[in-house]
Formats: structure tokens, sequence, C-alpha cells
């Protein structure tokens, strides 16, 4: 029977990722200096960003407006730790992890009970608070004008500076980051947070733990995010707190939509936006803002799938022009 | 799995009673359901069938009462875990997972009898791709079970109504129920669709599951059921074989008289 | 502490308050009617203040007269907006309308910027400039002002919804969108009138501060968040909820400010707001369990 092979599109993510990440090692060869090889830098921190923030929101359903926060617990836990104990970074790593997931934890739990705007509002007020603590603990964070001193990575003794190295090592990261987002998706808990967005009643008539599968997906987004922020301190050598504020959380969501919620490629567009976003809303000029605020409501208003949708729709008329 | 003492009913209801706002929906309601048997619950609208079929599942929690399955006490029990258990159901407003095909939706049937977890999905261990794999093939026979293996990869939503119907039924088959719990599994199908419909659900029945269905096609209820319980207003008015139930003035009265057109 | 300064705390916060509230209240309006948090609010409330600030320095315009020259001018963006960027929409669900909100108070605060300027912007007191004495507490007059207008939009947005044609078709098309249609009330566009109605507001609001605090294109942000909590914390969807949540928030922040700490009173404001949250889901007013997994 010409039944198509169920796993065959899971084969073509997996194929399709390794193309991309193969193509990916090509960029500093393309990139003219370094400021263009750092924006391939941001561009895969935004990935691990809109990529775990879509696992949670596009796959989950389940709204979060506290992204920014997990950022920059994972950014300052190691940054703090590195700058001002002179602990070593990869220890740092593994206090941003733990303190992301617990942080995750302790606020997820009765968030998640919550649903749609009570939910954003929830984790909204974290982010808030996260802020406060941010700007306010001064004595550890260097308050409003940020963590400076933060040291650089090494590897056997070898610095990954802000350059090609640096590239390489996010490569490696943020690569097996995405690999892991794939797995998880064709995986039992994949189907289950699947499930659990469209109907909860029936994922819990099928024996689905609807709030621990959601506090663990909670969990699970917000320590990549705190990976993210870990690259993103070390690579700066500095931590900011007006990163990691509620409009860096709403501004990630947007992101997120902007490519396209709930599928697997949407935020590998939606990083190229992000990468671009800070830099057009602080550096350009208020004409150039006020054209992208009306280029996001065309693209939603006609495009409510996101760029993903939208290549995938023009993909189909190219295909079927082609097909006749 | 611990089976029922021969003689002792799968699942028991004991003094059961819900109340909403101050009324009663059930009310000290005592009911067996024997292993192997189909029983309806039929009564006119509002008799609280629904409210017994959320109550047993465990998507309300009883007011009053008691609920026992395979023996042992559950309506303290949540609704997901009571699945592992042994118990499924479907719904009355359909409930499929829109954006995965019917394969995937019916994989999600097979929750409880797998166990990999978030780490063991993330790295994708051979132990996890087993399991998907297991979940598939089993999946891909409770789909030919109701007759849509040739529908497996199609979008949940591109599914007719009565499609929808069945993949329901075969999600809840594929997580292995000794117990199936049918919120009106004809509503809204055609004659030919629910004969078909009934043909399932017999052969379901032939293979072991218990089968309670709450249901107002009298067609559907007569032509399959071992058992019928009568509600009206939350109380049992009538029990028994649908010979014994049909003739019983007080359904006649409360239902049959009325709702004639059923 | 004694107890003069104690009342000067809760004077300030309600004077806050007041100003949460009437955000709330926009919030609220258009939340009702489509579901959608509106972001765009906070610009709104921008809008009135600069526009108010711009007028008064350019054509001596009195602050008073302000008042409704400022809520129509920005019930217009509100209008616009809305047929724009809104109605538009095909399949619209409050996720999008969210988002396209979000989009639209960049654009709508980017318009402002390019009309207006960066520069902050005052407005002289509605009237007097000598602070009064009031129950032990010394507050300027326009914190009056801000009493007294706040209290009228908030029984007048009340008797509109209870009384006038318009207000009752609203509540009709937010209770029931399918049987509203069915009677002949046209949704959308009352959907529109929300736009309008909770831009005023907005504007009103933003008018009635400016005096107190100046403003400038970037005070928009912060006072369309604190409003979408105060409306939160009141409970969702509910006017005297948004009411009774933009005071509260209000006096949560200058207490904790003056009792506890200047530094971390949004921390505190926001601790208490989850706890709420977490208590009773659907706000204090809110009926709970509405929301709830």
């Amino acid at each position: 029977m010409a039944e198509p092979d169920p796993s065959r599109g899971a084969r073509r993510s997996y194929a399709a990722l390794g193309a991309v990440w193969a193509l990916l090692l090509l960029f500093p060869l393309a990139a003219p200096n370094n400021f263009v090889l750092n924006l391939g830098i941001s561009w895969f921190i935004s990935l691990a960003l809109a990529g775990s923030l879509n696992l949670l929101m596009g796959y989950a359903g389940q709204i979060s407006l506290s992204h920014a926060a997990f950022y920059g617990l994972g950014a300052y836990a190691s940054g703090v730790l590195s700058a001002k104990f002179g602990v070593s970074p990869w220890l740092g790593l593994c206090a941003a992890i733990a303190l992301t997931a617990a942080a995750a934890f302790l606020i997820g739990w009765p968030s998640l009970k919550l649903r749609g705007h009570y939910l954003a509002m929830a984790t909204l007020g974290f982010n808030v608070i996260m802020s406060v603590m941010f700007v306010e603990l001064r004595g550890l964070t260097g308050g409003p004008n940020g963590l400076v001193g933060v040291p650089s990575l090494s590897l056997f003794g070898w610095e990954i500076g802000a350059d090609i190295r640096f590239y390489l090592f996010a490569w490696v990261v943020v690569g097996l980051m995405m690999l892991l987002i794939l797995n998880l998706l064709h995986s039992r808990m994949g189907r289950a947070l699947r499930a659990l967005s469209t109907s909860e009643l029936a994922a819990k008539a099928n024996g689905i733990d609807v709030h621990a599968v959601k506090l663990g997906v909670f969990v699970l987004s917000a320590v990549m995010a705190g990976i993210a922020g870990f690259l993103y301190v070390h690579l700066n050598n500095f931590a900011s707190p007006e990163n990691f504020d509620f409009v860096a959380s709403v501004m990630l969501l947007v992101v997120v939509a902007l490519g396209g919620t709930g599928t697997y490629w949407g935020p590998f567009l939606g990083a190229l936006l992000h990468v671009v976003l800070p830099e057009a809303l602080r550096a350009f000029s208020d004409f150039e803002i006020l054209v992208y605020g009306i280029s996001l409501v065309l693209v939603l208003l006609f495009f409510p799938a996101g760029l993903s949708g939208a290549v995938a729709r023009l993909g189909r008329l190219v295909g079927r022009g082609g097909g006749r | 799995m611990n089976a029922a003492a021969p003689g002792e009913a799968l699942l028991e209801a004991r003094g059961l009673t819900r109340m909403f706002a101050g009324l009663a929906a059930v009310q000290e309601l005592s009911f067996g359901v024997a292993p192997g048997a189909i029983k309806a619950v039929i009564g006119p609208n509002g008799a609280g069938k629904t409210t017994l079929l959320n109550l047993l599942s465990g998507f309300i929690e009883p007011s009053a009462g008691e609920i026992r399955f395979g023996g042992a006490r559950i309506d303290a029990i949540p609704a997901h875990a009571r699945v592992g258990r042994g118990m499924a159901r479907t719904f009355q407003n359909l409930q499929v997972f829109g954006r995965m095909t019917a394969l995937e939706n019916v994989m999600v049937g097979r929750h409880v009898r797998s166990r990999a977890g978030y780490f063991a999905g993330l790295l994708s261990t051979p132990a996890s791709r087993r399991e998907t794999e297991a979940a598939r093939a089993a999946a891909l026979a409770a789909l030919a079970r109701v007759g849509l293996e040739r529908r497996a990869h199609t979008e949940a939503t591109d599914l007719s109504f009565g499609e929808l119907k069945l993949l329901e039924l075969a999600r809840a088959l594929a997580s292995e129920p000794r117990l199936l719990l049918l919120d009106e599994p004809a509503a809204g199908l055609a004659l030919a669709e629910t004969d078909r419909m009934a043909g399932v659900i017999r052969e379901i029945n032939a293979r072991g599951v218990t089968v309670v269905l709450v249901e107002h096609n009298m067609r559907l209820v007569m032509s399959i059921s071992h058992d019928i319980l009568v509600l009206n207003f939350g109380r049992r008015i009538a029990e028994g074989s649908p010979e014994a139930v049909q003739a019983e003035p007080a359904v006649i009265e409360a239902y049959l008289g009325r709702d004639d057109d059923a | 502490m004694d107890g003069s300064q104690l009342l000067q705390l809760v004077a300030s916060g309600l004077v806050t308050g007041s100003i949460y509230a009437l955000v709330a209240l926009g919030f609220t309006v258009i939340f009702k009617s489509t579901d959608a948090i509106n972001f765009a609010q906070g610009e709104w409330v921008m809008a009135g203040g600069m526009i108010g600030a711009f007028l008064h320095a350019s054509f001596g315009l009195a602050p008073l007269l302000l008042l409704p020259v400022c809520a129509a001018a920005v019930a217009l963006i509100g209008l616009v907006s809305e047929r724009l960027a809104i109605h538009p929409l095909k399949a619209p669900t409050p996720m999008l309308l969210t988002l396209i909100t979000i989009a639209v108070a960049i654009t709508t605060r980017a318009a402002i910027t390019l009309v207006l300027g960066k520069a902050p912007a005052g407005l002289p007191s509605f009237s007097g400039s000598e602070n009064v004495a009031v129950f032990g507490a010394t507050l300027p007059p326009q914190a009056l002002w801000v009493f007294g207008i706040t209290l009228l939009v908030m029984i007048g947005t009340h008797y509109f919804f209870q009384r006038s044609l318009l207000g009752r078709a609203m509540r009709a098309a937010a209770a029931d969108r399918e049987a509203a249609g069915l009677v002949g009330i046209n949704v959308s566009r009352m959907a529109m009138w929300s736009f309008v109605i909770a831009a005023a507001i907005g504007a009103v609001a933003g008018l009635i501060i400016t005096p107190l605090t100046l403003t400038s294109v970037n005070a928009g942000l912060m006072l369309g968040f604190k409003g979408f909590s105060a409306a939160m914390l009141g409970g969702l969807g509910n006017l005297h909820g948004a009411l009774l949540g933009g005071l509260v928030l209000g006096l949560l922040e200058s207490l904790s400010a003056g009792l506890l700490s200047s530094q971390f009173k949004d921390a505190v404001a926001f601790v208490v707001l989850l706890v709420v949250l977490f208590l009773r889901p659907a706000g204090l007013l809110g009926r709970a369990s509405t929301e709830r997994a």
C-alpha cells in the first residue's frame, strides 16, 4: 500500500536541522567582519530563547510573560558568581541551570493552575519582581548600570572570546538545544504537551497529568532561557537589567508569534527579527519605528500564522504552480 | 491488574450524590456494573446522566458516596490516574486533538501504557524510541478496530463528524481499558453510522471490555445493552434488562411517554 | 512614622490609584467586548497627556477645556486603530488581537514621537497652586481634581453601560456575542465603540495626571502595565473591580514605598498581586473558578 511512512516527517525534520546547522558552519567564512559575526552569535542566543518559548507557548499552549526573567536569572547567576566571587563560569552554568529550574518550579506550580490572561498576569508579575531584584540588589548585580567584569569562558585554557570561537561554541550549544527540542516533540511527552494545548479535558481523559506535564515544560523552557542568559553574559562580559524586563518578555512573545507559533521552524525566522528588533528600537529613527510598527500590524493581519506560515503558503503556491 | 472476583461488580457506586448550587444532579445513587456487561444509562434531559459519567471518570468530585472500581475505592483518585487503572472515556461534544493526525491522537491514548518522561524524550533514548514505535503499532491496531486505519495520517480537523466519534473511541481503546465510559456515542450520527457504531461497540465488548454508555438514541441502547439504568432528576427510577425497563410504568411515564421521538 | 505621615501615604496612594483605576477601566471596556488585552491603552494615556500639553503650550487652551478636546482626539486615535488594525481581521482570536495591540502601541508611540517630540511635557494645575489640607494630609489641588474626575468618569461609565441604549447593547454583545448578533446588534460595531470609549478614558487619565508628574512619550508603557495589573487585581472585565484594583494597587505601592522600602515597592506590590491571583484567580471582585484549571 502506498501509505506514507509515518516517521518520514520526523526524519525530514532531522535532516533539515542537520543541513541548516551545517550551513551555519559556513557563516563565519562569509561574514565580512566581527560585527556581522556577532549578529550570528546573537541569532543563536535569540533562537535558544524563541525556540524554548515556542515549546511552552506554541506547543503546550501556555502563555508566559516571564521568559526574559529566566534569561536574566541565568545571566546574573553565572555572571555574579564569576565576576564577584571568582567562581568558574562552568560552575556558574550549573548554578544558572539549578536556579532557573528552581525559580520556574516555584512560580510555575501555582501559576500553571491558572489559564489565559491570568497565567499571563502571574508570569508578568514574576518578571516585574525579578526586574526589581536585578536593579535593586546593587551589591550583587551592579544595579541599573549593569554587571561589569564578567569573565569570558575558557575551555582547556583556551579562551572563548567574542569572535569565531564563541560562534562555534554557541553553534554547538544551541544546536544541541534545538536537537533536544526536536527529540522531545517526537516523544511521548511531546505528544502529551501538544495534546493538552488543544484540549486539557481530553488530555486528562487519556491519563495525562496535565499540571505535572505543564510544570515540566515550563521548567524546561526556563532552563533553556537560563542557558541562553549564560551565553549572553559571558559573550558580552556584561549584563544590563533592561534586557530582562517585562518589555523584553513581551517582545519575545511577539518574536515567537511573528515566526509562527507551534511550528518548529518559526523560531528560526522569529530569531532573525529578534536580532534586528532591539537595534531597531534603540538606534533607528522615530520614522523607522513607525514603519516597523505598521509592518508589524500588516504581518499579523495578513499572516496570522506567522512568517513560517507565510513561507509554507508561498511554498504550496509555488508547488502547485510547478505541479501543473 | 487485580481482576474483580467472580460475581463481583467491576464498577460499583454507593450512595453517590453530587450537588450543584444546592440542587442534586445525582442523588443517593447505588448501582453496579458486572464485568463484561454493556450497561446503558438513560433518562430525560437533565436526569444527571452526564454528571454521573463525569463522577465515574473523575472529572467532578462527588458530594457524598463512594465509587469502587475492581474492588478498590477510586473516588479520591484524580481523573488522569483512573485511566492507568483501566478506565477510559469519550466525550459527548468531541474532544479531539485538532492539530494532530488521527494516528497521533490515538498515540496519545497510549500515554498511560508508556513511561518515557522529559529526560528520555529530550535525549531520545533507545527506550523512548522503542516506546514510540510500540505506541505507533498499538495505535494503528486501535484505529483498525474502529475501521479508521486508512485515515491514520489525516489531520483530525479533516475528518468527518462520524469519523471523529470513532477516533475518540479508538483513542480510548488504545489505553487498554477494562471499562469504557461512552458519553452519547451516537449523538449526531446518521442511521447507518449509528449502526456502524453499534457494531464497533459490540465487538469491543466481545473482546472483554466492559462498557457503560450514556445515550439518548433508543435504537442504539435497545440493540446493544445487556442492562439499563434509568435516571430521572438524579435518582434511579428503574434498572434491569431492556425488556424489563421498557415495561416499567415509571419509565414510560418519566421518559418514553414524553420523549417518544427518541 | 506618625499618623499624619501615614495619612499622607494613603492620600498619595489614592491619587496614583485613581489613575491606575482609570487605565484599568480602559482595559476592562475593551476586554469585555473582545477578550483581548489592549497593550495600546497605556499609549493612549500618554497621548492624552502629550496632546494636552502641546495644545496648552501652543494655543493656551485652559486645562479644563482640554478635557473634552483631548478625549475626542484620542478617541479618534482609538477609532482609527480599531478600523485599520483590528476590524479587518478575518479570524480574530484573543491572542492575535492582543499581539496586534502590541503593534498598535508601538505605532501609536512612534507617531506621537514624530509629531510631538520626545521632550517631557507638563501642564499647570487645573486650579490654584496652594496645597490644601484634607483630613490631616496635605495635597496639591490637582489631587482633588484627580479624585473628582475619576469619580465622575467611573459614575459616567457605570450609567453609560447600565442605562444608555449603546451601553446596554455593548453589554449584551459582551455577554453573549451570538445571541446579541441574533437580536440585531452589530457586534463588530460594539468592539469599535469599546476602543473609542477606552481611548477617551485613557486620554482623561493622562491629562489629569500630567500636572502632577509631567509626561513623555515613554510614560505610557509603565502606566499601561500598572493599569493592566490593577484590572487583573480587581477582576478583569469588572468595572467596579477596575476601581477597586486601581486604588488597592496605588495604596500598596505608596504604603510599601513609605513603610518598607522605596526601591522594592514594585516588588512588594506584585508579590501581593501574585498572592491574590493564586488565592482568588479571578481577582478581588471576579467570580472564582472561572479560569481555574
